[in-house]
């Protein structure tokens, strides 16, 4: 059983999909109450309850959208596969606590509907390099073992050599894409943290060796691979412990293996701040020097960030080598030019087009 | 609502005979009697005061205190009051005392009173939802909160509420975080005449650095950085906030003020005009900078570009943080 839960709510309609069959049967000493499309939302329950009901639905709007970047800062141009919200998994600065007004974990068993979009996508974008994840919502692999969801991908993705779809997760459900060979164009990246940090603020994700020890055996089943540092926490010692987890990394896993590492500090909406003091008192990383930045987000100030990046840069280019391919996720064009001396769409290929080009070189896509 | 049923008598009682000190339906303060005076010497007592009659023979006053000391004042006695007996519901008293005020409106110190005595005899939704908005206070189970915790408030500090000089939001922040140093506070915030925004403000940056450097709030209250300030005997009160308020935010911004020192040190060589600024992004963030230049003729200008640009040319721009 991947993950606790108490109850389990079912919309109507969606009972005889198979995968509300599937996780019907699997939890079949759960209770199940039924509920009317949209009749659920938050009333006086806590974010921790609400985690704990699984809520099976279909999701009736665009099941691919584009990652809700904002133009002050710099996108990758990923998509978004969007597969379900909340998580599992409860990471105390977690952006979703304060991002969706509907409770509960949901799942949207209507993967049909979000495979012929996917087709559709396809074809209304032929030939161009189209870069999918299922992690922005909810964790890509938290509910795998589950919805056995990584297997179904599959195998639409043999017919879309041109889209790459990367599986985000903090944990280390890995058994099902071990059990095929594995396909070109589906990477798999891991959240990373020092492990003080993940003990104490990522409640109930799979320990930093834990996932490090997943991408191994990721990487020699035939894998590519990608890492997140993504929050990155400013405190005091904060050197030491993300220098360390740079150095495991590379001594798990081969840097040849890597397709890219994101870095990103930790950021937040404003209303997030009374969400984490409430539900995690004892966590420290809240009072720091933050600012409102352009995207009306908290943020460390930006001598702090590129301070930070510079640091991180160095540590990955001197365990892994200076051929790793690295870029910052949602920031803005000055960062970039201090830690790079480059700024992506300036005289240099866009973010998008140098993270095309990446898995165009490591043969992963085929485009124009 | 109920009515309020009322049973009275008129009789003529003496100063002497009421007892002042027994405050119990009082909810009003800050009322001047230099109007009532003379009024009441020119056309007499309108309204008649109410008592109550007490076990020991003595009265308290349910309504009209002040037309009592007016009296007093004027040396009128004895006075024709309305007594209700002793056995008369306390509630309905109070109301009576409620109501008779209700025309003239409540200002904070009377609208904290007022709630914190209606709230012994009241159910919470009854308060909330009709003796609120008689209050002039909006109808949420907030705003009684906030009420009932400024009615805490020291009677040292009723005035500076009264007066505008304390807040009702910023004393129930003060008790809510701060209650063991909530008289402190309430002292640095009327001795530097600061207003609500800057009282809130204070309080909010005094948790966040309590919370971030581990120290609490005694400590930071009473370190030098804040008693220096308040020390210096030339320095208007302004000043002393301001400084109090800088080394908060240095606190708080470590980098950002550093990187404004930075920034000043980077422009200072540039050598511009009074007429040329250069602002840098809000708080350093994205890196735009802006230069402004007002000119009122083109020799103005080129005066102003014949410094700027040999700057830029030497790199002097290149430094900015």
């Amino acid at each position: 059983m991947p993950f606790f839960f108490n109850k389990i709510i079912v919309e109507r309609g969606c009972q005889t999909a198979p995968l509300t069959q599937k996780i019907l049967q699997t939890y079949a000493h759960l209770p199940v109450e039924w509920a009317d499309q949209g009749s659920r939302s938050f009333f006086g329950e806590s974010i921790s309850d609400s985690k704990r009901t699984l809520y099976l639905t279909r999701f009736k709007g665009d099941l691919i959208k584009p990652c809700p970047g904002t133009k002050e800062y710099i996108c990758c141009g990923y998509r978004i596969l969007h597969i379900g919200t909340n998580c599992p998994i409860d990471c105390s600065y977690c952006i979703l606590q304060a991002y969706f007004n509907q409770p509960y974990t949901r799942l949207f068993v209507n993967t049909e509907d979000l495979f012929r979009q996917l087709n559709q996508f396809v074809v209304h974008h032929p030939g161009e390099i189209i870069r999918l994840g299922t992690g922005e919502f909810t964790d890509s692999l938290a509910f795998d073992p589950l919805t056995g969801f990584s297997h179904l991908l599959k195998e639409e993705l043999y017919a879309y050599p041109n889209v790459l779809v990367e599986l985000k997760t903090k944990t280390s459900a890995i058994q099902n894409l071990l059990q095929e060979e594995p396909l070109k164009n589906l990477m798999v990246s891991w959240s990373l943290n020092p492990s003080t940090i993940i003990r104490k603020e990522e409640y109930g994700a799979a320990s930093l060796s834990e996932r490090l020890e997943a991408a191994r055996i990721c990487q020699e089943k035939g894998y590519r691979l990608g890492f997140h540092f993504d929050p990155i926490f400013f405190s005091p010692g904060w050197e030491d412990a993300y220098q360390s987890t740079v150095e495991l990394l590379f001594s798990t896993v081969p840097a040849d293996k890597i397709v890219w590492i994101s870095l990103g500090c930790f950021r937040f909406i404003p209303t997030l701040k009374p969400i984490i003091q409430q539900r995690s008192p004892a966590s420290r990383y809240i009072y720091q020097e933050f600012i409102p930045a352009l995207d009306k987000k908290m943020r460390y100030v930006q001598p702090i960030r590129v301070a930070i990046y510079r640091k991180m840069l160095q540590w990955i280019q001197t365990y892994g080598g200076k051929g790793i391919t690295v870029y910052l996720c949602m920031e803005n064009p000055s960062v970039w030019e201090k830690v790079f001396h480059f700024i992506p769409g300036k005289g240099h290929p866009s973010l998008t087009e140098m993270l095309d080009q990446r898995v165009l070189d490591l043969g992963m896509v085929e485009g124009k | 609502m109920e009515k309020i049923p009322l049973e009275w008598t008129t009789k003529a009682v003496f100063f002497s005979q009421i007892d002042w000190a027994d405050t119990r339906f009082r909810i009003t303060y800050g009322r001047p009697m230099a109007a009532l005076i003379p009024s009441i010497r020119n056309v007499g007592l309108l309204n008649q005061a109410v008592l109550q009659e007490k076990e020991s023979g003595q009265f308290r006053i349910v309504a009209g205190a002040r037309r009592l000391r007016a009296l007093q004042e004027i040396g009128q006695e004895p006075i024709e009051c309305k007594i209700a007996p002793v056995e008369s519901r306390e509630k309905g008293l109070l109301l009576w005392n409620f109501f008779e005020n209700l025309d003239r409106g409540f200002n904070p110190v009377e609208q904290a009173l007022a709630v914190k005595k209606l709230s012994a005899f009241l159910e919470e939704k009854e308060l909330i939802q009709e003796y609120l908005p008689y209050l002039g206070l909006a109808p949420k189970k907030e705003t009684l909160e906030r009420f009932s915790i400024v009615a805490e408030i020291s009677p040292l500090y009723r005035q500076a509420l009264f007066e505008g000089r304390l807040f009702p939001e910023t004393i129930e922040l003060t008790l809510k975080e701060f209650r063991p140093v909530a008289n402190l506070i309430w002292a640095l915030f009327v001795f530097l005449h600061w207003g609500f925004q800057k009282q809130k403000e204070f309080l909010t940056e005094l948790k966040e650095i309590s919370k971030r450097i581990g120290r609490d709030w005694v400590s930071i209250l009473l370190s030098e950085f804040l008693t220096e300030p308040c020390q210096r005997p030339l320095w208007t009160p302004q000043q002393k906030g301001v400084a109090i308020r800088n080394f908060f935010r240095a606190c708080l911004y470590p980098t950002l003020t550093e990187t404004e020192k930075a920034f000043a040190q980077s422009i200072a060589p540039l050598n511009l005009d009074q007429r040329s600024k250069i602002s840098p992004p809000p708080f350093f963030e994205g890196g735009r900078y802006n230069l402004e230049i007002s000119f009122s003729s083109s020799q103005e200008l080129k005066e102003s570009l014949g410094r700027i640009v040999p700057a830029l040319e030497q790199g002097k721009f290149d430094r900015l943080p």
